[in-house]
């Protein structure tokens, strides 16, 4: 909400030595955020922009829609200027800008300094301004007119400057969707002692046989507590005056007619919304009830809105003629040829002003006080208000006392029970009850009664949001200061909460990655069906479809992920393209599907299942000495070792096997341990590669975090290594092409006496003949008992050849 | 007749100096052969200790070999310079200013590195960290945490909704990551003190400061007794590590469901009062819906935004460098 200082000054009095930055400080600690301050004025000169009134206007010579103006600013002091403005009028008292000033152009958006110029050949001396050209609001449709008891030489800046606060206001405090409620506030939070000065409400009434006054129906109290009429017969509809508009402009409301204008300037001043109605395009009684199904009132918008039962609505005898508290209709609105006036100031319950205006995406001013939960008595009030400033501006007579229907209304005050004690626990520190009740007291609260040793506070009729003592603290400490408040540290003994067993393993592997060299990625969570599609194939997808959003903010993020394989391919697809290489990324986050009996994620009671993965992919050549790249791209076995490691590290025994998984290439296993499978690893395919529009090879490798962590292992205990000398003897087996390395590897490392068999030659050639290769091992014989003679060793060697001959129809080379 | 002492002593001197002047390993021999050799000197002093008094046998015996050991020493430092020396002479055009062997430097996403720190320093404080589901019924997002649809506090946070629902109840992507607080207080007793990070959603388009998807963390304490004070403390602690030891911060009141009173956290960095989390009193409906006497605990909860965190960190102009992943901003951030 906007917040003129000048209007706020008409209530309360703020002493001269608080500045606005002090009024905007202290707000914001104390009460609501302010969100930006608007100058007005700051910048004009007063011995250059002062009040003029014009003497005389002649046509220009030359010019058809430019006239001439005399202006006077003192007894002795007339300029002429050439003037532009339709609504120039003798006898207007206008600002005027002397030669020198400083002035805004709204159509450059810049200011310039105003010279004497020629126009059409006439020369002016000077400028008369538009609210515009003086940075007031951006009207420029014509010349700002003052008002007419305005005294000629009067600088600009005396009457007219003012800050205006843009003030955001919490959902619970509707009594600050106001000048008068800020104005209240800003004297609590300065210990101010002035009275608020509340606006005049005292109105004649002539009662007036010929037009007689409307029924008021209620059929739903709960939904309605209270309903205010008042006719007003004669009315003039007509522009407000001046000083109704600045108002109503420092708000960001735009004036209509007087009499809109002036519903919505007590909206304003008061925080009540009023709604005015064109009293003789009305029929028979004023009823308000929920609509029937399939009426349809066309709002003031325009629009057509089709109600239903949960809306609530004002009617006549003939047809709905107001959403209530949300807008008004069409039929029923004030229009220049309107001449009485059924003027509505009521109470509606803030839910279902809410459904409605939810309902139908219709936010008004009125709508957004009523949802918040305004207090029934200010309908009264902000009835006279409207009512006396309709007689004073728009002339018309009111014809009867208002007429307040409502149901069994509790206007005693609420009370609260507070107990000091209670407060002091809280607040964490030794407050008094007077000094608690001394800052509640600035803010309208009061005690009604002491009762075993409670106080009973009461809440000022204005405060909807105040039900409980921890409501009450807030109140008092806010006022208090937050800053007076002592810092003390948590006592007691700290909690232990036992970690999360999936959180652990995945700090300590993505660290790992990134010490081998990864970069981290972190990537959106929500992508299309044709990504994922993109990366995983039609059939993984369908059968696993993605939860798809209600509302979204883009074709691109319509589902949730069930994978993040295609954010990593993304992301490598971005990084080529903006000429980046060597790319090593990786990611931990999850992936979501729906639950099913077999499949819950890694959170039991979650309403999805949820599930973590640490995905990584490389496109990068190799290295050489120098860093630059080689012609050999990162490949299977590399990213394979890099995984070995990360295992080796976290004390998990994998084993590799082939595998069936889309978009990969024949080089791909599945990653097992104690055969579970927690991931696999590959290179990608170039379909699935050139639907990412990627050009080079890729690596890719997922891990399943949540299978994963239950298949860790507590740490290994340390085992005595064997202080006996060991024997190495190297071995190669010359085996069909088939064979692989791991069932070699196994025989080898079953002999008790064997520690380590590494491979470290393969080959392949015509001395072999076809379909032959040769691994060769290097075998480490130790024992933990004694030192082995030559002859064990070979009487050992001599049993796994055999093994490999009998097994594997191997051939030992010499 | 000298000592044997005076001796052994213008022996060693004069070995030392003489083995200044050598030059290159054939003469370096010759010199060990003559001091340190069997017909050296000392040799000859030991091989007739038999001659010298019994009571200073040992003593000179003792000195002989300890000058003999350390000859030897010196001969095996001259050795060595000779051996660089030719090492140096064959490599004569090494160029140490050539680069080592390549390593690669991976580097933890910013965000991780925000979120990591955010979390050590609650830990410090006692906090520890729990995850949680970030897809949510909006029993557990929103309305147990005293957001009703019907009431405009709602509309603080804009929700992206999801087209399924879990016994019944509408499911949403997770605002915040308060609605942990309600998991978590089902099924712990306190004294809890818990720091949940995690990914949170809001529907709101993106611009420089604004991201529909972040990371927040909220911190919750609930025991006997905690106060506002309390809860000053532990924000102000908090500031202290995280933005150093000259950050100010400022409590104002704010607004937020689930807490009473509420209150924003500012901090006093580079210049200015900046916002960075939102906190206050653990509603006493939420202590009392858990099954607690509110009369008897209190609690306090806190929520901050790690990219706004991750922001004011690295001076980072715009929201949106954090997922568009490339790899030059990426590499920038060392941990």
């Amino acid at each position: 909400m906007f917040v003129s200082i000048n209007w706020i000054r008409e209530h309360i009095t703020i002493p001269d030595n608080i500045s606005v930055d002090e009024i905007v400080d202290k707000l914001t600690k104390a009460s609501v955020e302010v969100d930006g301050v608007k100058t007005i004025g700051d910048w004009w000169d007063p011995t250059l922009m002062q009040v003029g009134l014009v003497n005389n206007i002649l046509p220009h010579p030359n010019a058809d829609r430019l006239r001439l103006a005399d202006i006077q600013l003192s007894n002795n002091e007339i300029e002429r200027v050439v003037c532009g403005a339709p609504n120039l009028e003798i006898g207007q008292k206008i600002i005027f800008a002397k030669t020198g000033s400083k002035v805004f152009s709204p159509k450059d958006n810049k200011f310039f300094v105003l010279e004497t110029a020629s126009i059409r050949g006439i020369e002016s001396n000077g400028m008369v301004l538009s609210e515009s050209e003086m940075g007031i609001s951006d009207s420029h449709e014509g010349i700002l007119v003052l008002d007419k008891n305005v005294k000629i030489g009067t600088p600009a800046k005396d009457i007219l400057s003012d800050v205006i606060l843009d003030v955001h206001i919490w959902p619970n405090r509707p009594d600050l969707m106001n000048i008068v409620g800020i104005a209240r506030e800003i004297d609590a939070i300065f210990n101010s002692v002035s009275t608020l000065i509340l606006p005049d409400i005292k109105f004649d009434i002539h009662e007036n046989m010929d037009i007689s006054f409307p029924n008021i129906i209620i059929d739903t109290k709960d939904l309605c507590p209270r309903y205010i009429g008042i006719l007003l017969k004669d009315v003039s509809i007509g522009e407000s005056p001046q000083w109704l508009k600045d108002k109503l402009l420092s708000t960001g409301l735009r004036p209509i007619y007087n009499v809109v204008d002036i519903t919505n300037y007590v909206m304003m001043e008061l925080g009540q919304p009023l709604h005015a109605f064109d009293f003789n395009s009305l029929e028979g009684s004023i009823i308000v009830r929920n609509a029937k199904k399939g009426e349809i009132l066309k709002t003031l918008d325009g629009i057509d809105r089709k109600l239903s039962p949960d809306d609530l609505v004002i009617a006549d005898d003939n047809a709905v003629i107001a959403l209530a508290g949300v807008m008004g209709g069409a039929n029923s609105q004030i229009t220049d040829a309107t001449h009485n006036v059924f003027l509505e100031a009521a109470n509606f319950h803030p839910n279902s002003i809410r459904k409605t205006s939810q309902k139908f995406d219709l936010r008004s001013e009125s709508s957004a006080r009523f949802e918040r939960n305004l207090p029934p008595y200010l309908a009264v009030i902000a009835a006279q208000r409207a009512a006396k400033l309709i007689q004073d501006i728009c002339g018309g007579t009111i014809i009867h006392e208002l007429v307040d229907v409502h149901g069994q209304l509790d206007v005693n005050p609420q009370l609260v029970e507070m107990d000091i004690q209670y407060v002091k626990k809280i607040c964490g520190m030794n407050v008094s009850e007077d000094e608690v009740l001394q800052k509640l007291e600035l803010l309208g609260f009061s005690l009604h009664s002491k009762a075993n040793g409670l106080l009973v506070i009461e809440i000022p009729l204005w405060r909807t949001d105040i039900h409980i003592v921890d409501d009450l603290i807030e109140e008092f400490i806010r006022i208090y200061g937050y800053d007076s408040v002592p810092s003390i540290p948590l006592s007691g003994s700290i909690p232990m909460h036992p970690q999360q067993k999936i959180v652990g393993i995945r700090d300590k592997i993505k660290d790992m990655f990134v010490n081998k060299g990864f970069h981290e990625i972190i990537t959106y969570s929500l992508t299309t069906i044709d990504k994922l599609t993109a990366a995983l194939g039609e059939s993984a997808v369908s059968s696993n479809m993605p939860v798809s959003l209600k509302n979204t903010l883009s074709s691109e993020r319509s589902v949730l992920r069930t994978t993040l394989k295609h954010s990593l391919l993304e992301t490598i697809s971005y990084n080529l393209k903006n000429g980046q290489q060597d790319l090593w990324f990786f990611e931990a986050g999850r992936a979501y599907a729906t639950k099913n009996d077999l499949y819950e994620g890694i959170y039991p009671t979650s309403p999805l299942a949820e599930d973590e993965f640490i995905v990584g992919a490389i496109s990068a050549k190799v290295k050489d000495r120098f860093d630059m790249n080689t012609n050999k791209n990162i490949g299977f076995f590399e990213a394979k070792g890099i995984l070995e490691s990360i295992f080796n590290n976290l004390e998990l025994q994998e084993s590799y096997h082939d595998a069936n998984v889309y978009g990969f290439s024949n080089e791909l296993v599945d990653i097992r341990i104690k055969d579970v499978i927690v991931g696999h690893l590959g290179a990608l395919n170039a379909s699935v590669l050139h639907q990412f529009d990627i050009n080079e090879s890729v690596i890719l490798f997922e891990i399943n975090l949540g299978l994963l962590s239950k298949v860790l292992a507590n740490h290994q205990p340390f085992v005595q290594f064997s202080k006996f000398p060991p024997v190495v003897n190297d071995i190669a087996v010359v085996l069909d092409v088939n064979v692989l390395h791991i069932d070699i590897h196994n025989v080898l490392i079953e002999s008790p006496l064997v520690v380590s068999a590494q491979l470290f030659d393969i080959y392949s050639g015509d001395q072999l003949g076809p379909n032959k290769k040769s691994l060769a091992y290097k075998l480490t014989f130790q024992s933990f008992e004694k030192t082995l003679t030559n002859e064990e060793v070979n009487i050992e060697q001599s049993k796994i050849i055999k093994t490999l001959i009998n097994k594997f129809d191997a051939t030992i080379r010499e | 007749m000298s000592t044997i002492n005076e001796q052994l002593d213008s022996l060693k001197t004069e070995a030392l100096s003489s083995l200044n002047n050598i030059i290159n390993k054939e003469e370096l021999m010759m010199w060990r052969t003559k001091y340190t050799g069997r017909s050296s000197a000392l040799s000859s002093i030991l091989k007739n200790l038999k001659d010298v008094p019994q009571e200073k046998r040992k003593e000179i015996g003792l000195l002989v070999n300890d000058i003999k050991k350390n000859l030897e020493l010196l001969f095996k430092d001259k050795d060595a310079s000779f051996d660089n020396k030719i090492a140096n002479e064959i490599d004569r055009n090494i160029d140490i200013s050539l680069p080592g062997l390549p390593v690669r430097n991976g580097s933890l996403h910013p965000i991780t590195i925000a979120l990591n720190k955010t979390l050590k320093v609650l830990s410090q404080l006692g906090f520890s960290s729990i995850e949680g589901p970030e897809a949510e019924t909006s029993h557990y997002n929103f309305d147990s945490l005293r957001i009703p649809d019907d009431h405009p506090a709602r509309d603080m946070w804009d929700t992206f909704w999801l087209d399924s629902s879990f016994n019944n109840e509408e499911l949403l992507l997770r605002t915040h990551t308060s609605p942990m607080q309600i998991r978590f207080l089902e099924e712990n007793d306190p004294p809890i003190r818990i720091a949940v990070p995690g990914k949170c959603y809001r529907y709101e388009s993106t611009d420089a400061t604004h991201e529909w998807m972040m990371h927040q963390v909220e911190i919750l304490a609930i025991d006997k007794n905690v106060s506002i004070a309390n809860l000053k403390a532990t924000l102000q602690s908090f500031a202290y590590e995280m933005f150093g030891s000259d950050a100010k911060i400022m409590l104002r009141n704010s607004y937020f469901p689930f807490v009473e009173p509420g209150v924003e956290m500012a901090v006093f960095f580079r210049g200015e009062w900046l916002e960075v989390m939102g906190a206050g009193m653990v509603h006493p409906d939420i202590i009392s819906a858990a099954g607690y006497d509110p009369n008897v605990y209190s609690g306090f909860a806190a929520g901050m935004g790690i990219e706004r965190i991750a922001m004011l960190l690295w001076d980072i102009d715009d929201i949106r460098y954090f997922y568009q992943n490339d790899l030059r901003f990426l590499k920038k951030f060392k941990n």
